[in-house]
């Protein structure tokens, strides 16, 4: 039976001795290059920790726990019951009279694994960057004191002294002697050549910085006394109160202005504010889960939108709508996007919806539950106005840029798929602010075909505001829809042919004119490949939407193409018009 | 007899057979529509095998064709118009013994010496005619190196039939986006199905002649 500290002693001893051996910090190349430093922290390190753990150890007094080896001569026979006991041994708790190591072993072994950890970790660069800590402690910092100035770069290099001319060129010793002598005009390739060397750029002087900081021998009241001084010195204490004082006071006048700025960073107001009133349903409805989990972010809707999904007839319409509205505003594969988060679409809308907005502002936004957010950007809005003014009344730099027009961090659409009818512009006022109100009534959505361009073209026409006229197009519109009134009345029948104008207005003198669908022969059987290169050209929104009603082109038809040139021409639009606070 | 029939059919054929799947190929497309996929992997499958029919002979008829389209279609530095390039395409095979085997080659090499104007820019057509004694072998090596970008996405597309592999990646290929920065090399933006189908067959029928 042998005591658990002994057998702890000695194997921590043979551990530390076959990891020392391994990592080889008992070489004898290792003890060498040891500098006297490095030896006298391993040896107080093993010694200090020796100590300290021998103290708790007690090599002097037995252990209470052994482990008995062997069946036949058990010390549970005789002594007290074994707690546990696997393969011979036994674990034999309050044991009386177990081996130990004499207690000089013991704490021969403890000093043995610390030296061993010491050598491994100590080494010459670890003991001297622990012995510079106490002196780089104590070092005054470059914030607090003046140090001197590191000696200044040589600016310009000395100048290179011409080298001079060798004193015997090989071959040269008769002419030189003629010419000394007379019998030669000139020494020719002989004479002495002279190295000379473009002479250096002198750099400007850079400016002495003057330090004002405490210098390494200044008493601290000195330095006191020569800060107080200094801030005196400059100004009348009486004008310097005042303008402290005038300070408080405008400060104070905006006491309202500073705190709702706060409240505003704080809650998280919306930046802006654009509402879309639309006669589809939702195609998203809240589910009773997500009345305790909450709605997905928007985000997650229009991540990954696919470029011309295989709609058929069953599909839902609001499905086609929400896919154009995220392509047109929200699909990063078309560059710049808007912020979901700022777009609120009210689904399921009365038709009269903009009619009724028109007539009674604030009581339809309320309605709507429209005017918590509008109002909340219209007052961070005047928020960021004032505090502006705060800034020029103050002196001081303003630290916010101007806010956009209260029209472009909110706007107010109705689009509703109830029949072609001429498209409105109105304005109405909320909360002193003027705001536009876009009004577009387009025909019924046909999933398939030619139907979701006529789709694409009405949601940019409520948007922006403008018709797309091709992609080089510059047109800029800021406000009321660019759409004249020349429309049909609303009890057109809407078809797949005609759906691609959304009012079924004619196009703006600057849109060419729609080209005929039979323009493209898009079917040779000789040449199928080379016959749909016209294609390339034919553009959808320009008046050739008719050829998707052919099933078999929509396949190959390159919409990649098209689609990113009425989305990129619709957002060189439709976003300078918006803003964000 | 629907091409949904033939196109398996085809693909066992010989090089043999395979002018007849040539020759019934205007059938075929009359008897269901022309771009239905069917239709589109026969076609190409019929012009991979007429490529690899005309062998050495290809370059000289798509030389042919080239010079007959800039003498007959090209009005100014304008694009030929598809239906010149077309007559131009029938013309020139009508000579042909094996018609429909040229026509199928042809419509490849047509459609790719229409897409070239779009596929190189206008800088690159510059430094082609300054700096090649023969501009249209020079277009050729610069559209090689577009194709090969092309092929090497194909072969990470998911394996099936050639013709019918090639079909479902240029179909794909454009309804996603390809967005290049100007003037990358590396990048091929997105391409019409076209392009894309006709660019990888001309790749493919000459990759073991350019080993």
């Amino acid at each position: 039976m042998i005591g658990i500290k002994s057998l702890l002693a000695g194997a921590l001893a043979v551990a530390a001795l076959a990891l020392g051996a391994w990592r080889g910090v008992f070489d004898a190349e290792h003890f060498v290059h040891l500098s006297a430093g490095s030896a006298f922290a391993i040896g107080l390190f093993a010694s200090t920790c020796a100590a300290l753990v021998g103290y708790g150890w007690r090599p002097g007094s037995k252990s209470r726990t052994a482990i008995a080896f062997g069946r036949g001569r058990s010390a549970t026979d005789a002594g007290p019951p074994a707690r546990t006991s696997f393969a011979g041994l036994a674990i034999v708790d309050d044991a009386v009279g177990p081996r130990e190591l004499p207690a000089l072993a013991q704490r021969a072994a403890l000093v043995l694994v610390f030296a061993t950890i010491a050598l491994g970790t100590l080494g010459n660069e670890a003991t001297a960057r622990i012995a510079s800590v106490p002196g780089d402690l104590a070092k005054p910092s470059r914030a607090e004191y003046c140090h001197p100035e590191a000696p200044p770069e040589p600016d310009e290099e000395p100048e290179p002294e011409a080298l001079p001319p060798p004193v015997d060129q090989a071959g040269c010793a008769l002419v030189k002697r003629a010419y000394a002598l007379g019998y030669a005009k000139s020494l020719g390739s002989c004479a002495p050549k002279t190295i000379t060397i473009a002479p250096v750029k002198k750099t400007a002087a850079k400016p002495v910085e003057v330090c004002t900081r405490r210098q390494l021998d200044e008493p601290f009241l000195h330095y006191a006394a020569r800060k107080l001084v200094e801030t005196t010195s400059d100004a009348a204490p009486v004008d310097a109160l005042a303008a402290r004082i005038h300070d408080v006071r405008t400060r104070l006048d905006y006491t309202r202005d500073l705190l709702a700025d706060i409240k505003h960073a704080v809650t998280g107001t919306p930046h802006a504010s654009h509402h879309l009133w639309i006669d589809l349903p939702d195609p998203h409805p809240s589910t009773f889960a997500q009345r305790f989990t909450g709605h997905p972010p928007c985000a997650t809707h229009y991540a990954d939108l696919p470029l011309w999904p295989a709609w058929d007839a069953s599909t839902p319409p609001s499905t086609v709508f929400e896919h154009v509205l995220g392509q047109l505003l929200f699909a990063t594969r078309f560059g710049t996007t808007a912020s979901c988060t700022d777009f609120t679409i009210h689904w399921s809308s009365a038709t009269d919806a903009c009619t009724r907005l028109v007539a009674d502002p604030t009581g339809f936004l309320a309605d709507s539950d429209a005017m918590a957010s509008i109002h909340a950007v219209l007052d961070r809005r005047a928020r960021q106005l004032a505090m502006r003014d705060l800034a020029a009344a103050l002196g001081a730099p303003a630290t916010l840029p101007e806010p956009p027009p209260a029209r472009a961090v909110t706007s107010l659409s109705c689009l509703m798929f109830d029949g072609p009818r001429p498209a409105a512009t109105k304005t109405i006022v909320v909360e002193g602010e003027t705001l536009v109100v876009r009004e577009l009534h387009a025909a019924p959505i046909f999933p398939t075909g030619s139907g979701p361009i006529a789709v694409y073209q009405a949601v940019a026409l409520v948007l922006s505001g403008s018709r797309y006229a091709g992609a080089a197009s510059g047109t800029v519109v800021d406000g009321p829809l660019a759409v004249d009134d020349t429309s049909e009345g609303p009890g057109d029948a809407p078809t797949p042919s005609n759906a691609p104008n959304p009012s079924n207005a004619p196009p703006p003198s600057n849109v060419p004119a729609p080209s005929s669908a039979s323009r493209f022969q898009v079917a040779d059987p000789d040449f199928p490949l080379l016959a749909l290169e016209p294609l390339v050209e034919a553009d959808p929104f320009l008046g050739n939407a008719a050829l998707l009603d052919r099933a078999d082109l929509v396949a190959v038809f390159p919409f990649e193409q098209h689609l990113r040139a009425f989305v990129d021409a619709f957002r060189r639009v439709y976003l300078p018009q918006r803003g964000r606070l | 007899m629907s091409a949904r029939f033939v196109a398996p059919a085809i693909a066992t054929m010989g090089a043999r057979s395979a002018a007849l799947a040539i020759a019934l190929l205007p059938a075929i497309a009359a008897a269901e529509p022309t771009y239905a996929e069917s239709a589109r992997v026969a076609h190409l499958r019929a012009s991979m095998d007429a490529l690899a029919k005309l062998g050495p002979e290809r370059a000289t008829l798509e030389r042919e064709l080239n010079e007959a389209v800039r003498t007959k279609c090209r009005v100014n530095a304008t694009r030929p118009a598809t239906s010149c390039m077309i007559e131009v395409g029938r013309a020139t095979c009508a000579s042909k013994a094996e018609r429909a085997t040229c026509i199928a080659a042809a419509d490849i090499m047509l459609t790719n010496q229409h897409a070239e104007t779009d596929l190189l820019d206008d800088v690159t057509r510059m430094r082609l005619v300054r700096g090649s004694t023969d501009y249209h072998a020079a277009v050729l090596a610069e559209m090689w190196a577009r194709q090969a970008l092309l092929a090497s996405e194909l072969v990470l597309a998911p394996p099936a039939e050639p013709a019918a592999r090639l079909d479902a990646f240029c179909i794909g290929r454009d309804r996603t986006a390809h967005a290049c920065e100007p003037g990358a090399k590396a990048c091929v933006p997105s391409l019409a199905y076209q392009r894309c189908a006709a660019g990888l067959v001309w790749f493919l029928a000459n990759q073991e002649r350019a080993r």
